[in-house]
């Protein structure tokens, strides 16, 4: 029930701030732009654009979310109210998860492209739970938005960088242990034990972190 | 005793205006000791830089190595206008972000109220900033250039991607209210740039869809060197500026 208001509540504050408005203009943007792209660069286009934009929007916003949660002194509060940091995490994955899953099986509907929508949809669950856990973590090593963009910036570029290498055609099995390139080949109907045992892990992780960064800010 | 009293009052003028000068270069400074102690002004000193000694040692070899990279050469000034906006935007996007700092803790209400004022407050995060980053951008692009651009077309792009990157800028502070708004407005404001590789890619009469963009006159310029594409870009960047501005003041 308290996890039902968490993620109601968070929902209202994407509503609000335009994050649903915003993704919907970028998916038409993804849209009309995958429409206009020749057959063959199709299928490898569209899982890169869901990739790199609604996979990653917890990675791009969870620093301001926080930053601005810090500000309105709602950790504080949190830390007296019954909610676990479990809920709160949970909370954030699943509201910005549905952003990722609207935005990213619109794209892909649309795209003009026959898609394997069950691993599409894992994929875009997975990655954006993942990378929400990461922006979770980072956030608490964070005073202001300047300082946000540093940590976020060389994090994006280590999750997104080695798609494009795997992409040129460098496809050792080792790359699979990499979060990002087992997401794409999940997304792209390539499901293999290695991928996602190597998604699980990561997941794992990063949650066990992101419950010591909340614990970190709300004892502050 | 009129002549003493305009004596006066002109002194007195001219008191306020070095007092208000002074005011924004401490504005100023207080945005730099803001930025370097976060770390932001180093990046900002070196990611243009790292992108210009790229173009300049890098980028011929490339060519050498895959000769068929010439065929692109048309391709090549949008390289040029990717560098020359680098330096301004992220240079605006940093201000940005700080202006959006002080919003939340409410401190831009306090400076504003301050002889500084609301424009002296956007011309000290945003427009001084920006002076410089337009200097860095004409001499890196005039080191770097990969296209080749005479000194005087440099300079004219450099201050059309400036203006460019100042509007982009002033989209996120006029309709965001907290930071959770100025990031998602800071994706809408990249869409500003997308005229710049219009003209390149789009060579038919539809390219013109996106004449309301003043990022699609710099890249006609650019390609034409017609002179007569200056003003529209001038013109819509002027217009969105002075409309954002009058929001931004409003909201304030």
């Amino acid at each position: 029930m308290k996890l039902k208001g968490l993620i109601l509540g968070d929902i209202r504050q994407q509503y609000k701030y335009g994050f649903y408005a915003l993704y919907t203009l970028f998916t038409l943007v993804y849209i009309a732009v995958l429409r206009i792209l020749p057959m063959q660069w199709k299928e490898l286009c569209t899982t890169t654009l869901i990739f790199s934009d609604p996979v990653l929007i917890g990675l791009m916003f969870m620093g301001a979310i926080i930053l601005f949660e810090k500000s309105e002194k709602v950790m504080q509060a949190l830390a007296v109210s019954p909610i676990s940091i479990h809920a709160y995490i949970l909370s954030k994955v699943i509201s910005i998860g549905l952003i990722s899953l609207l935005s990213g099986v619109l794209i892909a509907l649309f795209s003009g492209m026959e898609h394997s929508y069950i691993h599409l949809t894992v994929g875009i669950m997975l990655g954006s739970a993942l990378f929400t856990l990461v922006g979770i973590s980072l956030s608490a090593f964070i005073s202001t938005m300047n300082n946000f963009m540093l940590i976020m910036v060389p994090t994006l570029i280590i999750s997104v960088a080695p798609i494009s290498v795997y992409t040129m055609g460098y496809k050792s099995g080792v790359m699979l242990l990499h979060p990002s390139i087992s997401l794409i080949e999940l997304m792209s109907g390539n499901i293999s034990v290695i991928s996602l045992m190597a998604i699980s892990i990561w997941c794992i992780a990063m949650y066990i972190f992101s419950c010591l960064s909340v614990k970190k800010m709300m004892t502050i | 005793m009129h002549c003493d009293v305009y004596f006066f009052l002109s002194v007195s003028k001219k008191n306020d205006d070095d007092i208000i000068m002074n005011q924004n270069i401490i504005s100023f400074k207080m945005f730099i000791r803001n930025i370097f102690s976060d770390g932001m002004l180093s990046a900002i000193i070196c990611i243009p830089l790292i992108l210009a000694a790229i173009y300049r040692f890098v980028f011929p070899l490339i060519v050498q190595h895959y000769p068929m990279l010439k065929d692109f050469s048309l391709y090549y000034p949008i390289l040029d206008l990717f560098l020359a906006i680098m330096c301004p935007y992220m240079i605006c996007f940093a201000s940005v972000l700080v202006v959006l700092d002080e919003t939340d803790m409410k401190i831009n209400r306090y400076i504003t109220i301050t002889p500084l004022g609301k424009k002296g407050y956007l011309i000290s995060r945003l427009i001084i900033p920006v002076l410089f980053a337009a200097i860095v951008s004409f001499v890196l692009l005039s080191f770097c250039s990969v296209s080749d651009m005479s000194v005087w077309t440099t300079f004219i792009i450099s201050i059309l991607a400036t203006i460019l990157s100042v509007v982009a800028a002033m989209i996120i502070l006029a309709y965001a209210g907290n930071k959770v708004e100025g990031m998602a407005l800071a994706k809408v404001s990249a869409l500003v740039m997308v005229g710049l590789i219009i003209p390149f890619v789009i060579t038919d009469s539809t390219q013109y869809v996106f004449s309301f963009l003043p990022s699609f006159w710099i890249a006609k310029f650019l390609i034409s060197n017609n002179y007569w594409f200056i003003l529209p870009a001038i013109f819509l960047s002027g217009g969105l500026v002075c409309i954002l501005y009058n929001r931004y003041s409003t909201k304030i």
